[in-house]
């Protein structure tokens, strides 16, 4: 009998293996839950696995600008700020109990908690906090990630436990850089040890926070293993598992196999392209969740270039396009139809009456063939035109939704060419000093849970320089005005509505087209609970939150 | 022999010389710029941007970029990864070694199951053993290394949960469990042209004069396959052994990433995912190192196999 039934198992394990690779897309419908991670009496102990999809680059906070090496880093070396899990959006504090902001907004106070350690017992206090920003923004490090300090003038220690930071003008957007991996702490006496600095953060070198967790090793391309910090800080979060590990599984097919069974216990970046496969292990007492995400799949079109240099044509293009047929048709559950403002729900944020507001205002461009045809009769192309769309082979759903707008296009007169690219020959082409492409299709995930950090990088006029963000190519004086306008404010409900009427103007421009607001779509086995990812998930020490339910 | 060695060693210089001017030069054919693809494209000043060319010697001019280079190669130093940050020198010393355990596994795998299938199908040549062997061999080849891996992985660890799915142990022993689906899935892939070429030898080994001078003094049949066709075919069994091993170095990459193991194959893909060039160039060089030495092994082995080929 037992011989049978491994063999029944073989066979149904081949079955499995030729519908893996006949398969296409995934079905309409989803049955994963939104939500999760209660439940359940917290149990001391044992070990945490957590599925990596791409390679820790470095521990390092200067060198922490992916989804991946973020986690790790947030964990081991914790930064001024954090983001509420309850509430993403809201900034709330970590390694500084408080802060103060001068009238003027240019001026920032923050107190650090006193008592805080690190792994080796000597004591947290502003001179480390000084010493690692100063770290992250030095010009011999070149770290990637000190644009996000731009518009600080200074950072000085005023006594062991206060930070003044000095704005060259006011950028109420700033402070989301220390509520980041990028702001993380780091012990000064620990990195002037090393014989060699340049190994600071790297396998042999290692990294001296204040972490729930404490480093123990980097075995590069593999993983990074760590153990409950005793004397941490937060008596509120107190490490729950034994010991830690982050390992690296870049495959997704093997990552999702691996939590099937039970070698990793939770992997918060998934593709809708395998949700077949993720709903396939569902019964191996893991939860497929769809969380709230900060992500949005647009496509940029180059307003430079012919055709879609005019307003009318990249309208019609938004009306022939189903934003909802195409959701329902490749997420289900994992994804919200696009609609007419850049930011996903999730990050719609500072002010509900203004965003009802622009709920009544803005054109949503739902589909209608009609208007899209009036559009291109009254445009400069009246005959239609051809277009060249790129799209990455990492995400086969924006290839489908070129194919899905290709079709329809025909019926306004424009061809579509749908180009597939790997990510690094798209970078290549996007950052390039001639942005040679007509339109592109990206899925952007906003580098701070805050509307106009989101909206900067891709509108803002500034941004149309090479190697920047605004792949539209679009400029708009009053946008610029509005975003100045909006960054150095920092009453939320005012500039909420400033970011309304930035959203209504980009709306009216129409740059882009809106296809959908994917969903955060998570694996995490049912034995574990404690935390549901936020929308930037990867700048917060959520393993210290997270534990087995007995 | 060590003279042909040490001869066929020094050689290489002047090969390598030209191979890392190749190597240089075609990594920068990639279009893109590396400063701007660290920073993805985050809204950054040109002022960080120059420091990050800086500090990578990416702002200089081309030919002093590989002096720079080709110096810190003969001195020991491939370079610093861009986005990692560590030495390439390191970051290739501690994965390599797991690269080489796949690779040895992979070829004794390749070569153990080679062996039976290329004997078996010469002596029962034209048989419906023969024509059976053919389609195995020929679904060993046809067979992408990614997707038996896949089907291995469901098999042995999904399901069975006999063979974990991913990474590497503490040790080389514990290793052997770890690399023995992503092993098998590799060694698979060499069996065709090896048996085939294991095949064709021996039935021209079995058809010449003195294996039938043998078999017409009486030698056993057994004596005849093992002691005399098959030893007499291991040239040509070996040499396409060797050039196998260089196929299947390319082959790590795509396997390394399935089963999430941390060689050198991962750490190219990665490297050319990234535009990190020094990985790239570093790696490049000590594969085409790799292969020369393994051509030289080979034919080392077969000028010890075989007394009638002179190594000059």
């Amino acid at each position: 009998m037992k011989k049978k039934s491994k063999l029944k198992r073989v066979l149904a394990a081949l079955l499995l293996a030729m519908s893996v690779t006949l398969t296409a897309c995934g079905d309409s419908t989803g049955n994963g839950t939104t939500s999760s991670g209660s439940g359940g009496k917290a149990k001391q102990g044992g070990t945490f696995v957590y599925g990596l999809e791409q390679e820790i680059l470095s521990l390092d906070p200067a060198f922490s600008y992916s989804l991946t090496t973020s986690i790790p880093v947030s964990t081991f070396c914790e930064s001024w700020l954090t983001t509420d899990p309850e509430d993403p959006s809201t900034l709330v504090p970590l390694l500084a109990e408080s802060w103060d902001v001068s009238e003027d907004g240019k001026t920032y106070t923050f107190h650090f908690r006193k008592g805080v350690k690190f792994w080796d017992g000597t004591e947290m206090t502003a001179e480390d906090v000084v010493f690692s920003y100063e770290h992250a923004v030095a010009e011999d490090v070149a770290s990637y990630i000190a644009w996000m300090h731009e518009s600080v003038e200074s950072v000085k220690a005023t006594d062991d436990y206060t930070v003044e930071v000095q704005l060259k003008q006011a950028d109420s957007t700033w402070l989301y850089g220390v509520a980041t991996s990028g702001g993380g702490v780091f012990s000064k006496k620990y990195y002037e040890s090393l014989d060699d600095p340049s190994s600071f953060g790297t396998s042999t070198g290692g990294v001296m926070g204040t972490g729930a967790y404490v480093f123990d090793e980097w075995k590069e391309g593999e993983k990074v293993t760590a153990h409950a910090n005793k004397d941490y800080w937060d008596k509120e979060n107190q490490p729950k598992f034994d010991n830690v590990e982050f390992v690296e599984i870049t495959d997704s097919t093997t990552r999702i196999s691996a939590i099937g069974n039970n070698e990793i216990q939770a992997s918060y970046w998934n593709q809708a392209s395998q949700l077949d496969m993720m709903k396939s292990i569902t019964s191996q007492n893991v939860d497929l969740q769809y969380n709230d995400a900060g992500t949005t799949q647009c496509l940029f079109f180059n307003t430079t270039r012919k055709g879609l240099d005019d307003a009318n044509c990249r309208k019609a293009l938004n009306y022939v396009f189903d934003s909802q047929k195409y959701v329902e048709g490749v997420y289900g559950d994992s994804a919200t139809a696009g609609d007419s403002c850049f930011l996903p729900p999730a990050l719609r944020s500072y002010n509900d009456e203004a965003w009802a507001e622009y709920d009544k205002t803005a054109d949503n461009y739902e589909y209608n063939l009609d208007k899209a045809k009036e559009l291109m009769a009254a445009s400069k192309y009246p005959d239609g035109f051809d277009m060249e769309i790129l799209v990455s082979t990492a995400f086969p759903t924006d290839e489908t939704a070129a194919l899905m707008l290709q079709e329809s296009a025909k019926e306004i007169g424009i061809n579509i060419k749908v180009k597939k690219v790997t990510p690094s020959e798209r970078s290549a082409v996007l950052y390039a000093k001639e942005r040679d492409y007509d339109a592109v299709i990206l899925q952007w995930d906003a580098d701070f849970p805050e509307s106009l950090s989101d909206l900067l990088p891709m509108f803002y006029s500034e941004n149309c320089k090479p190697g920047s963000c605004n792949y539209s190519q679009y400029k708009n004086d009053t946008v610029d005005k509005l975003m100045l306008e909006a960054k150095a404010t920092t009453d939320n409900a005012a500039k909420g509505k400033l970011i309304t009427e930035i959203c209504l103007q980009i709306n009216a421009d129409c740059p882009m087209l809106n296809m959908s607001y994917p969903k955060r779509i998570s694996l995490v086995r049912k034995e574990i609970a404690g935390y549901t990812p936020t929308p930037t998930y990867w700048f917060e020490p959520f393993v210290r939150y997270l534990y087995y339910t007995e | 022999m060590l003279r042909y060695a040490i001869k066929r060693i020094l050689a290489l210089i002047p090969i390598l010389i030209v191979v890392s001017f190749l190597i240089f030069f075609m990594v920068r054919l990639a279009p893109g710029d590396p400063a701007v693809n660290m920073v993805g494209g985050a809204n950054t000043s040109e002022e960080i941007l120059s420091n990050i060319r800086a500090k990578y010697h990416l702002d200089k001019s081309i030919p002093e970029q590989y002096t720079i280079w080709i110096s810190g190669v003969l001195k020991g130093d491939l370079g610093t990864s861009y986005k990692m940050n560590s030495s390439v020198v390191k970051l290739i010393g501690e994965r390599i070694p797991i690269t080489i355990q796949l690779l040895t596994m992979s070829v004794f795998w390749g070569v153990l199951f080679s062996i039976p299938i290329g004997v078996m199908s010469a002596v029962k040549k034209n048989t419906i053993v023969d024509k059976l062997l053919s389609v195995v061999t020929s679904l060993s080849i046809s067979s992408p290394v990614f997707f038996t891996g896949m089907v291995l992985m469901l098999i042995f660890a999904v399901n069975l949960h006999l063979l974990p799915t991913y990474g590497t142990g503490e040790n080389i022993l514990e290793n052997f469990r770890y690399m023995l689906l992503p092993s098998l899935a590799l060694g698979v892939n060499m069996v065709a042209m090896n048996a085939r070429t294991l095949r064709s030898s021996m039935i021209q080994a079995m058809e010449s004069n003195y294996v039938q001078t043998a078999i017409a003094k009486g030698v056993s049949r057994r004596s005849i396959i093992l002691k005399h066709a098959l030893k007499n075919s291991w040239i040509p069994f070996i040499t396409i052994s060797g050039v196998q091993v260089a196929s299947l170095l390319g082959g790590t990459s795509i396997i390394e990433t399935t089963f999430s193991i941390n060689g050198i194959g991962s750490l190219l893909i990665n490297g050319v995912n990234t535009t990190d060039y020094s990985v790239v160039q570093g790696l490049a060089l000590v594969i085409v190192i790799a292969i020369l030495l393994i051509n030289l092994l080979v034919d080392i082995i077969c000028g010890l196999i075989d007394t009638r080929i002179q190594l000059k």
